[in-house]
């Protein structure tokens, strides 16, 4: 059997890629351990991989080669279990507000979701419906970056990283399920946005905002979570938790931070609902507000400043 | 066939017949002039000649022979003939030189170690060393067979709308005797291996008088092998061409296309293992479809279609490629210069590049804008790439 290696092509589109645009890939599998490549360079290209069945692979790239890359559309659908999917995009330099969106469909156990995209506006729609999945997202080199994200089953993981000029940056990530976990980094930039919900039990959720005026609002629906965030100069915090043994901390550093009210968030600073929960805030510096509203029994909340 | 009845309006009439038996005869015939009828028959001989000249309209030869090392040869130069050439047992020879329109040319060979050779150029020594046709090749039928082994046939064709038809029966036969060795896909890019030697024959190398050669307009050829081991070469330049290559129940067969220019129809069947097929077309709104399923006349599933190798490369834009592959250790590598060009829904409604199979490979390149590619694969451990 002869084989076929990519890089006869990946040397081929040196020679041509500064022509390539809207251009429409679509590659459909159907079975087990099949494996679907899509790789596309310039402008409003659109790719879709679909795959039914298990231990199957699927990986777009756009914009690989760091020619102008503006508009893409990627999408990966995968039904079943093991499945595995990578998404590389890359603005080019010089690119437009809208240039890469990429949606991930994943339903099953075991499977994963690798995105990356680089040096442009990228905006991610990643979903999963099953256990043991895992997301590893990272949006970097770009502000005005948007990813949301939802897991629901039980021991998912997630790692999402907005970073490296991530000015403006917002993440809305849902998480249904129980024990399950995800690392939230939202660096090298200001204004970025967290929306936060979670609706299980036994959950970890770990993020560390932007360099500052980066907001977050969580809520928390479900017993035996644990939350830890850390926020900087100028941030806000609105958080909501219903449901008991839940451990929540936060430390934010800097001046001008706050715990409270925020649009658009209708809470009053961290409200907690419940029983045995534990709420621990943390301010470093000067002009920071904290407010926590209890209720319930065995409750504890320690404000620091 | 046409009628030979229109004897009113002849100019000269002459039959005449020619029986030979045993060893190396020889008869020839030259006719100048309308409605004639020639027929020489040759049988339990070797090494005997049978040669037709014949300059006219409405003309007809007819060659039988039957043994061993025979040859027939035909130069005919005019309008609506017909002639009819059958060979029987091994190692015979004939050549045809045609020129003319309405012309229909019948050939059948049964036996080994066969040869036929078809000028339909207007450039054979029987044709007086015309030069060119002056566009009056036209409407021509040429209907082939082969039965045996180790069976060759080459043919030139110059006019358009002619209809080319050849099948041949057994095993090691060749549609085109000078034998290519066909590289491998590369891993260094289009200008070398499967895809550079494609190229180079887009600027002619290899084309004349070997496999079967077409230029011209409007002309529809149908080359079919049924056996293994056999080689099947089409070149085409012309536009609003349609060429069939058809290869069925057999293995280790070698399929080579190249076509220029517009409008063009390929339609490429295999089925069997180990087999080959490179094809090219370059030009706008050329399409191309390969079936390598089992379906259509002539395939009766034998084999597994498994580790063959498949490959195509459009240049120009407008242009389709759709497949349906049915088999396992396949390979196929698609390439697409230009712009708007397709691999999807053409020919025979095959949606894309579609496979069904265990462990096959699929390379899509396209090279441009504008273009679509579909892949859908069916199986396990199979593997797809696409790349823009």
């Amino acid at each position: 059997m002869k084989k076929l290696i990519t890089l006869m092509f990946a040397i081929v589109l040196t020679s041509s890629m500064a022509f390539a645009q809207d251009n429409t890939a679509s590659s459909t599998a159907t079975g087990s351990y099949n494996s679907s490549d899509i790789a596309q360079d310039g402008s409003n290209n659109e790719a879709t991989i679909t795959q039914n069945g298990s231990s199957n692979a699927a990986m777009i790239e756009q914009g690989i080669q760091g020619i102008t890359s503006n508009n893409d559309v990627a999408s990966i659908n995968q039904v079943g279990q093991g499945n595995s999917a990578v998404l590389k995009s890359r603005d080019g330099w010089g690119g437009s507000p809208a240039a890469i969106s990429y949606t991930v469909d994943q339903q099953g156990n075991y499977n994963s979701v690798e995105a990356t995209a680089f040096n442009g506006p990228a905006t991610g729609d990643i979903s999963q419906a099953g256990s043991d999945n895992s997301v590893k997202l990272t949006q970097h080199t770009s502000s005005d970056m948007l990813t949301e994200l939802e897991q629901s089953g039980i021991g998912n993981s997630a790692t999402i990283k907005q970073i490296s000029g991530a000015d403006n940056s917002v993440l809305q990530a849902t998480v249904n399920g129980d024990y399950n976990t995800m690392d939230i980094t939202q660096s090298g930039g200001a204004w970025q946005k967290l929306v936060l919900g979670v609706s299980g039990s036994s959950n970890t959720v770990t993020g560390t905002l932007g360099a500052h005026d980066a907001d977050q609002f969580t809520s928390i629906e479900g017993n035996g979570n644990t939350f830890e965030f850390y926020q900087d100069k100028s941030s806000d915090a609105g958080i909501s938790i219903s449901g008991d043994y839940n451990d929540v901390s936060l430390m934010q550093n800097g001046i001008g931070n706050s715990v409270f009210d925020t649009v658009p968030w209708d809470r009053n600073g961290i409200v907690v609902n419940g029983m045995d929960n534990t709420v621990g805030v943390t301010q470093n510096g000067n002009y920071n507000t904290a407010t926590v509203n209890v209720a319930g029994i065995g409750n504890t909340a320690t404000i620091t400043q | 066939m046409k009628k030979l009845g229109t004897l009113l309006f002849a100019s000269v009439f002459a039959c005449s017949a020619a029986f030979a038996q045993n060893a190396s005869n020889s008869a020839s015939q030259d006719i100048d002039g309308n409605d004639n009828t020639s027929t020489i028959t040759q049988v339990k001989a070797f090494n005997s000649e049978a040669s037709v000249k014949q300059e006219g309209v409405d003309n007809s030869s007819t060659i039988t022979q039957d043994g061993y090392t025979q040859n027939a040869s035909l130069y005919n130069v005019g309008d609506e003939n017909t002639i009819s050439q059958s060979q029987y047992g091994g190692y015979h020879q004939q050549r045809v030189e045609l020129w003319g329109n309405q012309n229909e040319y019948t050939v059948l060979q049964k036996g080994a170690q066969n040869f036929i050779y078809l000028n339909a150029r207007g450039t054979g020594p029987g044709l007086f060393g015309r030069p060119s046709n002056g566009s009056n090749n036209n409407n021509n039928t040429a209907d082939i067979r082969q039965d045996g082994y180790r069976n060759l046939l080459s043919g030139s064709i110059t006019g358009s709308d002619n209809e080319v038809s050849v099948e041949q029966a057994g095993d090691y036969n060749k549609i085109g005797g000078v034998l290519f060795e066909v590289p491998t896909l590369s891993l260094q890019g289009t200008q070398t291996g499967a895809f550079g030697f494609l190229q180079s024959l887009f600027n002619g190398n290899a084309w004349s008088g070997n496999g079967v050669n077409i230029y011209g307009d409007n002309n529809q050829a149908s080359l079919k092998q049924v056996g293994r081991s056999n080689n099947n070469y089409a070149f085409i330049e012309g536009d609003n061409n349609q060429v069939t290559q058809r290869m069925t129940d057999g293995s280790d067969n070698t399929v080579l296309q190249a076509m220029i220019g517009s409008e063009n129809k390929s339609v490429l069947e295999l089925w069997g293992d180990g087999n080959t097929m490179i094809t090219g077309q370059m030009g706008t709104g050329n399409q191309l479809f390969l079936n390598s399923r089992g379906t259509g006349s002539g395939f009766s599933n034998g084999g597994g279609n498994s580790s063959n190798l498949f490959v195509a490369l459009q240049v120009n834009d407008d242009n389709m490629i759709s497949a349906g592959i049915d088999g396992s250790y396949n390979e196929v590598g698609i390439a697409q210069y230009g712009s708007q060009n397709e691999i999807g829904s053409g020919l025979y409604a095959a949606d894309g590049v579609r496979i069904v199979g265990n462990y096959n490979d699929v390379l899509i390149s396209q090279h441009g804008y504008g273009n679509t590619a579909d892949a859908a694969i069916t199986g396990n451990n199979n593997t797809s790439t696409i790349m823009q």
